[in-house]
Parts: structure tokens; C-alpha cells; sequence
């Protein structure tokens, strides 16, 4: 890159002409202590709960008034505080702080004050916000009955989200968690929703990956990434969040679809802790502050389906947390899932039996997604809860011996059929239809003839074979959201049954080589 | 309980002072009086320290407070210098006076202001800023407190109750390398 040195005198000379000369009047504190990202100042009598403060050191660092107390105020500082000595002067700004909102960051990689981290052009916005809003009340908003489509089987059929919902994605570590959420922005491609995914405490190396695989999947054409490493001071990771919803709020007041996904809430809790303790708040359950749930439930309120008086935007929050051991008891998680509107639990031993996406089919609800489902996947999906559930209790018992009697033996059958059936690669998306079509071959009994290894094989060329022949099944219920009234969607699976052919069952083979060794 | 800080110490006790002397219409005696008590501290930085050292005897301690009661001319401070040493407060009795000068300041409607110059100004100048800022801030008087800092290139700041007012070259300068530098 070169730079003309015309340019650069030119900008100046521009710059140099905007610059107004007047008195600098401000109220301005001392600093009697710094340290831990921590500041604390005399004077600032009237400063606000929340105002930025700016420091007079050599790069005008901010601040963030936090506590306010007789004496003095204490301020969390936004940014490098190693030039910060005892004494420096800082000033009110008579702001909140704020971030850039706009079409303008759609595709890039921001810090929480929306300045670029991705290497690229600075960002210029026409607009900001400040990033702590009140959410929209009562009379702002309308029950949620649009669904937003995850591509994945398993959540769409089981727990599924709708557009303005929270759904609190928990589990262990490892478990696929940040997996789902990138799978659910890469899905809405096409379909006018503008993603946020917020970064919290994420190695940078994990962010870079998942920018890449956004990019690969041309998910970051309507994408923003708002990351806090882990090497960013806590108040940093405390606001990442909050400046995330502020800059998918200017989008949903605009009347669009907004997905924000914060990856993950037990660290940004973490920071919050870090920030109360040198605060010194006092410490309640956990060393948490005794404001940490009104952290948490003042950043999820706001997101909301919006009333059509209002533009009928939405937000869909995709919070995630990361339990310990399983513990979903612990302090955060019981918090935050009292907040949301339902949970998608991962589960670390399916996760690791290579049912992948690891959900919990017992322990995951959605509150509000059912009336956010297209009928057709209603009428496939209303008894698939049941059946898992009365698979696994009969499943312990069919360990022990194969004499059981033929409506056990079928419902094992299917049950297990039903596990295959929602197991889904990474990244491996489906459409809507494509859901519909092989739940309805599932419950239909399509799939009892064939052996459990072929299911996702079945899957796979059944697929093919709709894209190939029969595209108007799929189409009339992407369209009417119902099942096809005649029998176009029977007559499809019936003639593929008769084109698939099965793996040899080498194990029913050789069982029967062992049964007759032994009767010999 | 932990032991309250020199600021919350200094807030209560001065303003119960205050309330004192202004009730029996003292305040101007009173305030001179605290004044040159202040001095007297201010002169012997570790004069507090002792005051309130328990190793040395009661009646020593008391001896070194005399000469103040003496020279105080109002009941009222004879009284305060008596309670601050009973409850053992001598080493905050300097920001106690310094808050009692605030309110009294209040009161008066008087306001103290630092001004930092580059180079030393004239009585005249002086005269000037003084009358201008007491306008701006609707002061009866303003005390100004000069001090000469060549580090700031030119112009003047002044601070006055938490306030500044920045007229400084160097500040400006610093403006415009922010400006230019984003």
C-alpha cells in the first residue's frame, strides 16, 4: 500500500481546518488509585452511574464511572491503563458510552467499542447507540410465531426456536456447543437475518477459525463478529454483550430479523465477578456480585419480536452457557435458564457416543418455539419426544436379553432408527423440507426395513433422489408449510423403498456363521 | 467494622463545627483560628502523629496541645481541639479543617481557584481573571493561587471545585494530535 505524501498533507490541512479553538471547560477528578484495570477518583461530584470518563493521558484512554460513592467514584478502565498514573486527571465526557450501529459493520470483526480488529478498512458509521438500552416493554411487542430455521434435524423437530425467542444453548465443554450457534448463522443464509455473533473471552485463535468457516460458508456477507479476547481487560468482556444488542437493536427497530448468539455468558459472569470484586462490592453466592442476575436479564429482555406498529423486527437470542461436570445447578446456569424461554442441552456422553449434536431430548425445551413451527413439521415431529423418551427407558432393558415380545421389539426398532435419524454432521444443513420429508419417512415406518446403519445413507440418497424426481414435494411445503394433500409425498418414499438397496448385514451374517459353529 | 477514612471523618466532624460557630455567629473568629491551627500543622507535618501516639503519656500530649488553647480566641475551637484530641482524631484535624473551609467557602460565597500560568502573571492580569471568573461562577470573591508551569507552553488553566478551565497552548496541542491521530 502506498500513501501519497500530497494525501496525507491534505488530510491534515482538512483536519487542521475543522479544528475549533475555545476554552476546554470540564469537571475533572484526580486518580488516587489504579490498578487491576481499576480506578479510583477524587472530585467528579456529579458524575453518572455508567457515564464515559475520559483519562488526560497521552492517548485519552477511556473509562466508565462504576461506583459511585461519597468519597470518590470508581471507574473501570476501557482500554491500556499502563500510562495511567496516580494523579492523572480524568474528565466527564457528559456521555454514555456508545458504539457504531449500521449497515456498515455488517461482514467485519469489532471490538466491544465497534472498532475494527479484523485488519480491514476503519469503520465510519452514520449512527451510534448506547450499548445499555431499555428493552421494548409490553404494549412493544408480539408473541413470537415465525420460526427461525436451525438446519439442524433435531433442534427444529424437537425444541424448536422462533424469531424474537432466547434459547439458552448449555453444556459441558467440548460438547458442541459454539458449534450449533455457527451451524444456526451459516443456515440463515437467504433468509433476510442479519447474525451477531459476540465473542466473550474466546481464544482468538477459536474466533479466527470461526470467522473462517463463516467466510467458507459465505455466512459473513450478513455477519458481524463482535470479539473480547481473553487478553482484553474484564470491563472490556463485561460490555460485549451489551454493545452487541445495541448494534442488532438498530437493525430490529429497522424492522429486520436479528440473530445474536453470545458466546458465552459463564465468562462474561467471570469478568463481571473480576470487575465487582476490585470494585469491592460485596461478594455473594459464588463470590458473584448481587447484581448479576439483573446482568444477565436486563442484556436477554432485550431481545423481542417487535409489533407490526413498530416494523414487526425481531431479535432471537442464542445465549451459551458452559456448565461444569454436567452441574446445571450451579448459581449461573439456573439463572440464566429461569431467564430464557427454554434450554438446548448438550449432553457430553451422547457427545462422546457420537450422537452428534449431543441434545438432550429429556432435559431441552423450547417455551414458545411450538407455535413457531410450520404445520407440516408439527404433524411429523408431535410424538418424536415420546418416542425417544420411551425408547430410553426400554433400552436398558433390552440389554439384557432378546426375548422380548414384538410391540417392544418394534418400538426398540424405531427408537433407534429415531437416534440415527437426528444425528447430523457439522456443518451438513438442512432445508426445512428436507426435515419434514425424512421425519414424515421415520414415523411412517419407511425406515424399519432397512438396517440402522443405512439410516443416514437412506438419508443422503433419499435426498437425491427428491432433488432429482420429485422437487415438487419439496416445494409445496417450503410454500405451504403443510404436508402435501395428495399422496405425492407416500408415492415418493414407496418408490424409493423399492430403489434402495441395503448393506449386506455382514453381522447378521456372521451371528449366524457363530450360531451354527456353536450347534455343531 | 473497619475505621472510617480520613474523608468521611473530615465531612462529619467539620460540619458539625460549622454548625456550631454559625449558630453562635463565630464564623469569622472561628475560621482565623482554625487557620492558624492549620498552619501549625501544616509546619510540623508530624505534630498529628504525635498527638495521638499512645506511647507517650496523656499529660505530655496535652502539654504540646496547650499553647493552641491558649492562642485560640473562641470557645467554641478550644472545645473542638479538646474533643478531636479525646477521641484520638489529631491526625485527620488538617482535612477536617480543610472541609470546614469548604463550607465556610459556601457560605461566603467565596471560591479558591488554581491558575497555572507559563510565565508569572501581573497583579493586573490577575486582577482580571480573578473578577472575570467570579462573574462566570457568581462568586462574592475569588482567591486566586498561582502557580507557574512552563510545561504547559502558554496560556492559562484554572481549577476551581473539581472544575477546569483549559486555555492552555499545551492542551490544544494535544487536541490536534488526538484529531490527527485518529
Amino acid at each position: 500500500m502506498s500513501i501519497k505524501a500530497e494525501e496525507i498533507s491534505a488530510l491534515i490541512k482538512q483536519q487542521l481546518e475543522s479544528y475549533q479553538d475555545g476554552l476546554d471547560v470540564s469537571e475533572t477528578g484526580t486518580v488516587t488509585y489504579i490498578g487491576d484495570g481499576v480506578a479510583r477518583a477524587d472530585g467528579l461530584n456529579n458524575a453518572l452511574e455508567g457515564e464515559l470518563l475520559q483519562f488526560e493521558d497521552d492517548k485519552g484512554t477511556y473509562g466508565m464511572a462504576q461506583n459511585l460513592e461519597s468519597n470518590d467514584v470508581g471507574i473501570v478502565i476501557l482500554g491500556d491503563f499502563t500510562q495511567i498514573t496516580e494523579g492523572t486527571k480524568v474528565k466527564r465526557t457528559g456521555r454514555i458510552m456508545e458504539v457504531p450501529v449500521g449497515d456498515e459493520l455488517i461482514g467485519r470483526v469489532v471490538n466491544p467499542l465497534g472498532q475494527a480488529i479484523d485488519g480491514g478498512t476503519e469503520i465510519h458509521t452514520t449512527k451510534t447507540r448506547p450499548i445499555e438500552h431499555k428493552a421494548p416493554g409490553v404494549m412493544d411487542r408480539q408473541s413470537v410465531d415465525e420460526p427461525l430455521q436451525t438446519g439442524i434435524k433435531a433442534i427444529d423437530a424437537l425444541v424448536p426456536i422462533g424469531r424474537g425467542q432466547r434459547e439458552l444453548i448449555i453444556g459441558d465443554r467440548k460438547t458442541g456447543k459454539t458449534s450449533l450457534a455457527v451451524d444456526t448463522i451459516i443456515n440463515q443464509k437467504g433468509q433476510d437475518v442479519i447474525c451477531i455473533y459476540v465473542a466473550i473471552g474466546q481464544k482468538d485463535s477459536t474466533v479466527r477459525a470461526q470467522v473462517d468457516t463463516l467466510q467458507q460458508y459465505g455466512a459473513m456477507d450478513y455477519t458481524i463478529v463482535v470479539s473480547a479476547g481473553p487478553s482484553e481487560p474484564a470491563p472490556l468482556l463485561y460490555i460485549a454483550p451489551y454493545a452487541g444488542a445495541a448494534m442488532g437493536e438498530e437493525f430490529m427497530m429497522n424492522g429486520k430479523a436479528v440473530l445474536i448468539v453470545y458466546d458465552d455468558l459463564s465468562k462474561q459472569a467471570d469478568a463481571y465477578r473480576e470487575l465487582s470484586l476490585i470494585l469491592r462490592r460485596p461478594p455473594g453466592r459464588e463470590a458473584y456480585p448481587g447484581d448479576i442476575f439483573y446482568t444477565h436479564s436486563r442484556l436477554l429482555e432485550r431481545a423481542a419480536k417487535l409489533s407490526d406498529k413498530l416494523g414487526g423486527g425481531s431479535m432471537t437470542a442464542l445465549p451459551i452457557i458452559e456448565t461444569k461436570a454436567g452441574d446445571v445447578s450451579a448459581y449461573i446456569p439456573t439463572n440464566v435458564i429461569s431467564i430464557t424461554d427454554g434450554q438446548i442441552f448438550l449432553d457430553a456422553d451422547s457427545f462422546y457416543a457420537g450422537i452428534r449434536p449431543a441434545i438432550d431430548a429429556g432435559t431441552s425445551v423450547s417455551r414458545v418455539g411450538g407455535d413457531a413451527q410450520i404445520k407440516a413439521m408439527k404433524k411429523v415431529a408431535g410424538t418424536l419426544r415420546l418416542d425417544i423418551a420411551a425408547y430410553k427407558e426400554l433400552e436398558s432393558f433390552a440389554q439384557f436379553g432378546s426375548d422380548l415380545d414384538a410391540a417392544t421389539q418394534a418400538r426398540l426398532n424405531r427408537g433407534a432408527r429415531t437416534i440415527e435419524v437426528l444425528k447430523q454432521g457439522l456443518h451438513e444443513l438442512l432445508s426445512v423440507q428436507q426435515e419434514v420429508v425424512i421425519l414424515y419417512a421415520l414415523t411412517q415406518g419407511h425406515l424399519d426395513k432397512f438396517p440402522v446403519e443405512d439410516v443416514l445413507r437412506y438419508e443422503h440418497e433419499l435426498f437425491a433422489f427428491m432433488d432429482a424426481s420429485y422437487k415438487q414435494v419439496g416445494d409445496q411445503i417450503a410454500e405451504t408449510g403443510n404436508l402435501p394433500s395428495d399422496s405425492s409425498l407416500d408415492d415418493m418414499l414407496n418408490e424409493f423403498d423399492k430403489k434402495f438397496v441395503p448393506t449386506k448385514d455382514s453381522k447378521a451374517e456372521e451371528d449366524a456363521i457363530d450360531s451354527a459353529d456353536a450347534a455343531e | 467494622m473497619s475505621s472510617l477514612d480520613t474523608a468521611t471523618v473530615a465531612k462529619r466532624y467539620s460540619r458539625a463545627l460549622f454548625e456550631v460557630l454559625s449558630e453562635k455567629d463565630e464564623l469569622t473568629s472561628g475560621a482565623a483560628d482554625l487557620q492558624a491551627i492549620r498552619q501549625i500543622f501544616l509546619s510540623n507535618p508530624k505534630l498529628g502523629l504525635a498527638l495521638s501516639d499512645n506511647s507517650l503519656s496523656e499529660s505530655d500530649r496535652k502539654a504540646l496541645l496547650q499553647p493552641m488553647l491558649d492562642n485560640a480566641s473562641t470557645q467554641t475551637v478550644k472545645n473542638f481541639i479538646e474533643m478531636v484530641f479525646d477521641y484520638a482524631r489529631m491526625t485527620d484535624i488538617v482535612a477536617i479543617i480543610d472541609q470546614f473551609e469548604i463550607l465556610n467557602d459556601e457560605a461566603n460565597k467565596t471560591v479558591h481557584a488554581d491558575i497555572t500560568s507559563a510565565v508569572p502573571l501581573s497583579e493586573e492580569q490577575e486582577q482580571r481573571i480573578s473578577q472575570a471568573f467570579a462573574k462566570r461562577v457568581g462568586a462574592n470573591k475569588v482567591i486566586l493561587n498561582s502557580t507557574v508551569d512552563a510545561d504547559i507552553l502558554g496560556g492559562v488553566v484554572l481549577q476551581s471545585s473539581g472544575v477546569t478551565y483549559d486555555g492552555s497552548v499545551k492542551a490544544k496541542l494535544n487536541k490536534i494530535r488526538r484529531m490527527l491521530l485518529n
